[in-house]
């Protein structure tokens, strides 16, 4: 739900997150659907020129993105915990962003699919197998 | 954003070329636009090739070559097939152009079938459901046009967005449908070969197994065949498109404006070229983890890798291709969204006696107000383009029912029709916020056919008679011209009268 009302409302909620972290190079997410295995990290308030992304999803901290960008955007996770932070060349790091990714279980995904494909037959059947009509003169 | 591909004095240079191409055929085409009829329909006389060209065209937007990437980005192989069953939507809307321009031959918008159909109630939400896709489609438009050349070339979003939303704006103004089709024509060339020549340098440059074991070990779910929201996706995706292409004005504007026997054919032929360009497209993406390309946001995923890729031929190429579906696009939107406000909006609620001259001098203004609310809504870059076109399928899925059940079949009731697209909109974008962007069409679709669907188990109620309120209108008024008014003759004023008048019982009044 979260991610949805963010991507909707993005300019009222980039206001807000301004006013309240106006001193703080914190690293945030700014897009995502954890149920989807995808995240988007940014850290626009962070100094420096260049900057190395880290993530850890528990075997240790790997490097994930080294370059000027203030966002990456990380997708097709595996369900766990993961954490992230950003280092600038300036030396400064975020604190540890942590996320957790969970997948939408297969029996729902399957359940909506197969919905999906009864809706579609019946939209067939009522487009194909409806009586047809000659127009009236114009 | 890092080092551009595409000098900045280039990328100018090709927007002011083909900038200038285009609104110097919009203006020359303009020209013989004698009528209302010629300017909202080209005549309604576009033939076989032009009528594929368009129909391809438009459906090829820079959401297929850029949000089609993002997909692919964030849901793996099935975000890029389920993209492309986007091709259904046109592939079933074929038989129903064949139906729309039989039963109304006069017709001029999709908001006209509604009102004869179910009446003012239906025809007031349905005009809401479309302006806001409409609006939602334009929006993404302008957003991509200002990606697009921010990736490539490092001009700023704001004015890359500007300089596309105005150039498209002017040749839509100037050369109304004809040059809205005849455009596309020449763009959907530029497209087609366009995107193959990249395909096979992705292929070259990047092979299949590199990408492969890139992925597989830094992105494991996006090969996973299944990938739950992936699966989710697939249907979704199906019923978005299928609920685009059958409320839209785009696609209404060229069953009228196709000469008779057209319509069938180039839908179903525009729908299986369509099909392969989404999976090429996506595939590009797959390309951007294999290369090291950081992507900040998942909509940039595709110039970018164009950008790192290709140098500066590839970029000049990825340019004029994308730049050439997004003016395909955005020029067909404007114009259709601009017949339905003039003829629905302004005619149907404000003008109802408006000639056709006042109506075409109402159209070039409500299509220049479009452009600028569009580049005013473009300007923030509100939320990527994949969400935000996936927020616009609760709106447009829950009007398919109430079309197709309309259009084939005597039965279902205005009362109906409204609650089925109020609920399904209401109900696909709960979904939308609680459970994810890719269910909000499917759930919409579904719950607007469990209200229309028993409309099938009920007697028939409608007369195919009652779509025909147009050609009864044009001839009063010219019996009016040409005679006065006369004693005794009924007072239906077309669009925005009321209920719509039984054909049968009008005649009967004559006699």
């Amino acid at each position: 739900m979260k991610r949805n009302l963010v991507a909707v409302l993005m300019p009222l909620l980039a206001f807000g997150m301004g006013i309240g972290s106006a001193s703080a190079a914190e690293l945030r997410v700014t897009d995502s659907d954890f149920g989807a295995g995808y995240v988007t990290l940014a850290w626009p308030d962070l100094e420096g020129r260049s900057f190395v992304l880290e993530g850890n999803d528990g075997s240790g901290w790997n490097e994930l993105y080294d370059g000027t960008n203030t966002a990456s955007t990380l997708t097709g996770l595996r369900n766990g915990d993961y954490r992230f932070r950003v280092t600038s060349n300036t030396g400064a790091t975020t604190d540890p962003l942590e996320i957790t990714i969970a997948h939408h279980s297969l029996a729902r995904a399957l359940s909506v699919f197969g919905t999906g494909a009864v809706v579609f037959l019946i939209l067939l059947a009522v487009l194909f197998v409806g009586p047809r009509r000659k127009a009236p003169a114009a | 954003m890092e080092q551009a591909t595409l000098p900045s004095g280039i990328a100018w240079g090709i927007i002011a070329v083909f900038s200038l191409a285009w609104v110097l055929l919009g203006w020359w085409i303009g020209r013989r636009n004698d009528s209302l009829e010629d300017y909202m329909l080209a005549g309604r006389k576009v033939g076989m090739g032009f009528a594929v060209a368009t129909a391809m065209a438009t459906w090829v937007t820079s959401n297929t070559t850029m949000t089609a990437p993002q997909l692919a980005y964030q849901l793996g192989l099935w975000g890029m097939v389920g993209y492309s069953l986007g091709c259904v939507g046109l592939l079933l809307f074929a038989p129903l152009a064949r139906r729309i321009r039989n039963i109304m031959p006069q017709g001029y918008t999709s908001g006209d079938f509604i009102r004869l159909r179910y009446g003012r109630t239906a025809w007031r939400i349905f005009l809401v459901i479309s302006f806001a896709y409409s609006l939602g489609w334009l929006i993404s438009l302008g957003m991509a046009g200002g990606i697009l050349i921010e990736a490539l070339s490092g001009i700023p979003y704001i004015r890359g967005m500007t300089v596309i939303v105005v150039i498209c704006t002017a040749y839509t103004v100037f050369g109304g449908l004809k040059a809205v089709i005849s455009t596309d024509f020449v763009q959907t060339i530029l497209i087609v070969v366009g995107v193959v020549i990249l395909a096979i340098m992705v292929i070259h440059r990047v092979g299949f197994e590199d990408v492969h074991d890139v992925i597989m070990r830094d992105r494991p779910e996006l090969l996973n065949m299944l990938f739950p929201a992936a699966i989710m996706f697939l249907f979704n995706n199906l019923f978005f498109g299928v609920g685009e292409i059958f409320h839209s004005n785009v696609w209404w504007s060229r069953a009228f404006a196709f000469a008779p026997g057209v319509g069938l054919k180039a839908y179903l032929l525009a729908g299986i070229f369509w099909l392969p360009i989404p999976i090429v497209a996506g595939f590009i993406a797959l390309a951007a983890p294999v290369l090291g390309i950081n992507v900040p946001s998942a909509d940039m995923v595709a110039p970018l890798v164009a950008s790192e890729m290709f140098g500066i031929t590839g970029a000049i190429l990825v340019f004029v291709v994308v730049f050439s579906a997004l003016a395909s696009s955005l020029d067909s939107v404007l114009a259709a969204t601009g017949d339905l406000i003039t003829k629905d909006v302004y005619k149907g609620h404000f003008r109802p006696n408006a000639s056709d001259r006042e109506l075409r001098i109402a159209a070039v203004w409500i299509m220049l107000g479009l452009g600028a609310l569009t580049w005013m809504l473009s300007v923030p870059h509100m939320a990527t383009l994949g969400s935000l076109l996936q927020f616009m399928g609760a709106f447009v899925a829950s009007t398919i029912w109430p079309i197709a059940i309309g259009l084939l079949y005597r039965k279902g009731s205005g009362v109906q029709a409204s609650a089925a697209m109020m609920l399904g909109t209401m109900f696909g974008l709960v979904a939308y916020f609680t459970i994810g962007f890719y269910v909000a069409a499917l759930v919409s679709a579904v719950v607007s056919m469990l209200v229309m669907l028993p409309a099938l188990w009920l007697p028939d109620r409608f007369d195919w008679a009652d779509l025909q309120d147009n050609l009864e209108e044009k001839t009063r008024r010219k019996e009016r011209n040409d005679f006065g008014a006369r004693p005794g003759t009924p007072r239906h004023t077309g669009a925005g009268a009321g209920e719509p008048v039984s054909y049968s019982a009008h005649r009967a009044g004559h006699q």
